[in-house]
């Protein structure tokens, strides 16, 4: 069996405009498959071959689908993640059972964890065979059950196409996520005469109800200190226009945003805050302590922003809007609850201009007062001040993709946002190893973007696999790797909260980077001295191939401010 | 605290288990569980439910079982008053475990006793 022949990116054909193919009389399952996701609109799938799931394999060459072949199934469930967040679209992946499944876990829990939509597609031994205990044979629908949206396991050929724009419909309305696919190997084999092959699919925008509506209003124009609180959801609902109009509408909001909410208001509007949370800016937490209305917005109270969570904004009443009605009231109490979709929701509040001259004046200073000092001691390179550096550089079209850890709450605090799909994190299940595959899927999904990915040295080996990827397809991927010789998230709270007792997080035997990086043929390069950072960022940008850029960091520097894990926001540490 | 909530859903493959692991997996213990026999795909499942600690509330968990594919609907019955067997009433059962302590019943002659007695 080939896989779809690697080629460069530029001329990979990115029309997924095929789907009006006339079906044959008689069609296999793998076949059918393949029309049904072509009739979603999907032109690219991310996957790693292997036995039961060959037939499927077999009906790629010549399809119309292009198919990426990561190195490692975890490679290829992240990188369609990334490209879901990137484009917009729902991200497809693709396994064999058994192993080649559960190494899908982490990157559909993570979709699962930030609302992501994705359809992974694993391969199953056959049905006669499912319950033997076969070769390779797993219980993937039971495996998963707790990660996704929805699952199905299809036991006949001809429930391919209904299926598939179920699984799609689901992965994409209402609050996105990720659908499971479990396709036994006879039924990708069974041939079926005639088949249906397309099945109408929509979704209906609900608003939130008028009564609500109004009380929300009255809510707002009652309120002295008002705080919109911005989360992810406002991206994922392409929301992000209705609510700088409705912004706009009440005279300006001061805002705040959790790390998957940034980007929705650009960073730099006069407006915006800051990140909020354990690692947010200190104007953001006290701004948030201090108000007196939080307007959420597509966010979920989460502990890592709320911090304790009776001590969270406590002098605020809540309008909470959401599409997920499950998220009202959760954690915090709403006065307002504001169920429906966050567009026609915003859409329909209008407050009228908001008169808080004085709270917007305040909020602006406590902004200079806590403004980020780029100013450090010594020669070495401080990371803040090179991403701040970089973001600014790279201009517009930037996208970053993060790993978890120490760079990734540098990157939310200090890179410069202007739209959500510009920031790519690991919000809620800290997916060490994110970052190349969602720079990956991110690149092939928006090839004109510049799309960068910071990772830390423990981060990349945990998916360094995939440089092979970048390399296959010459995927022109821009990697940042602060080298800092430890698991420096790890360390820092060993440090701040276990006495000092470094267990297991010392990586001073890490490989040579930039050596390892030119073995898989990609071009690499290291810096040290703080003055060699801008011309390091001019070749990063200016690199037309995949590039590595290594950069030995301090490793001792540390994230600041921190909240404590348990405690109030109020109780910021900015430093030891 | 118990409540009771009845659920309406279709019963496609997996749907009972996804619906008792949300339940579990939210922080509740599914007390009993009654599912009639029917004919056709739509089930209806009564449940009695109690969260494990507090600060888990019914409404939370009746919004998060709508929202699996599976269930067409879902209501809070009201809470159910917890078994009171100090109360002059009546419970019947064809079954009955009883929890007896080992320890102060060293032979298996004794708790067959113990049994013998509780059936007069």
């Amino acid at each position: 069996m080939t896989p779809n022949m690697p080629g460069d990116m530029a001329e990979r054909s990115t029309d997924g405009s095929a789907a009006d193919t006339v079906a044959p009389a008689t069609i296999s399952g793998a076949q059918l498959l393949v029309e049904a996701l072509k009739a979603q609109d999907v032109d690219t799938i991310f996957g790693y071959p292997g036995g039961a799931i060959m037939p499927v394999y077999d009906a790629l060459p010549g399809s119309g689908l292009t198919h990426i072949l990561t190195r490692h199934e975890q490679g290829a469930a992240l990188a369609a993640n990334g490209y879901a967040r990137a484009v917009g679209k729902v991200g497809v992946c693709l396994a064999t059972s058994g192993p080649g499944a559960t190494n899908l876990v982490t990157g559909i829990g993570d979709a699962f964890m930030d609302s992501v939509p994705m359809v992974a597609i694993t391969g199953q031994v056959t049905t006669r065979a499912m319950g033997t205990d076969a070769f390779q044979e797993v219980d993937m629908f039971g495996l998963t059950l707790p990660i996704v949206k929805h699952s199905f396991i299809i036991r006949r050929a001809e429930d391919i196409p209904r299926v598939i724009a179920e699984a799609f419909d689901i992965a994409r309305s209402g609050r996105p996520g990720p659908v499971l696919v479990d396709l036994p190997k006879d039924v990708c084999v069974n041939k079926i005469e005639h088949p249906v092959l397309s099945i109408a699919s929509g979704q209906k925008l609900m608003s939130a109800p008028a009564a609500q509506i109004d009380e929300a209003e009255e809510m707002m124009r009652n309120a002295r200190k008002p705080l919109l609180y911005v989360g992810g959801g406002v991206g994922m609902a392409g929301a992000v226009d209705a609510l700088k109009a409705f912004a706009k509408r009440a005279g300006g909001l001061p805002a705040v945003a959790t790390l998957k909410g940034l980007g929705a208001i650009p960073t730099d509007d006069p407006d915006f805050i800051g990140m909020l949370g354990m690692h947010g800016l200190k104007a953001a937490n006290i701004a948030v302590q201090e108000c007196d209305l939080l307007i959420a917005c597509g966010a979920r109270f989460d502990d890592r922003v709320t911090g304790k969570l009776d001590t969270f904004a406590p002098h605020a009443k809540v309008v909470h809007m959401d599409i997920d009605p499950a998220e009202i009231g959760k954690l915090r109490h709403a006065d307002i609850s504001l169920a429906g979709h966050l567009a026609p929701t915003l859409d329909a509040l209008d407050p009228g201009v908001l008169q808080i001259d004085d709270w917007k004046n305040h909020v602006a200073e406590l902004k200079t007062a806590h403004a980020w000092d780029y100013d450090a001691p010594g020669d070495g390179v401080y990371a803040p001040a090179l991403l701040h550096e970089m973001s600014k550089k790279a201009g517009e079209k930037l996208t970053i993709s993060c790993d978890v850890g120490q760079h990734q709450m540098w990157v939310a605090q200090h890179c410069h946002f202007q739209r959500p799909e510009a920031h790519l994190s690991s919000g809620g299940f800290g997916t060490m190893g994110f970052g190349i595959p969602a720079g990956i899927g991110a690149k092939i999904g928006a090839p004109d973007d510049t799309v960068i990915t910071v990772t830390g040295d423990g981060s990349i080996m945990m998916n360094i696999q995939e440089l092979a990827t970048l390399n296959r397809y010459k995927i022109p991927l821009k990697i940042v790797l602060l080298d800092n010789q430890a698991l420096g998230m790890v360390r820092q709270w060993q440090e701040l909260f276990f006495d000092g007792n470094y267990s297991e997080v010392d990586l001073s035997d890490n490989p040579d980077f930039a050596a390892l990086a030119r073995a898989f043929g990609i071009e690499a390069f290291s810096i040290e001295a703080r003055s060699e950072v801008p011309d390091a960022i001019d070749r990063l940008l200016a690199a037309e191939g995949p590039i590595l850029m290594h950069v030995k960091i301090n490793p001792k520097e540390n994230v600041w401010p921190l909240v404590p894990p348990g405690k109030s926001n109020n109780d910021m540490m900015e430093g030891v | 605290m118990q409540h009771r909530l009845s659920i309406q859903m279709q019963n496609n493959e997996g749907a009972l288990v996804r619906l008792l692991g949300l339940i579990q997996r939210r922080g509740f213990t599914v007390e009993d569980i009654n599912m009639p026999n029917t004919s056709g795909n739509v089930k209806s499942v009564s449940l009695a439910v109690s969260p494990d600690h507090d600060g888990r509330s019914i409404d939370v968990l009746q919004k998060q079982i709508t929202r699996l594919y599976d269930v067409d609907a879902v209501t809070i019955d009201g809470p159910t008053v917890e078994a009171d067997f100090t109360a002059d009433k009546t419970v019947e059962s064809d079954r009955a475990r009883i929890k007896i302590p080992t320890g102060a019943l060293p032979s298996f002659q004794n708790k067959a006793g113990v049994i013998a007695g509780l059936r007069k």
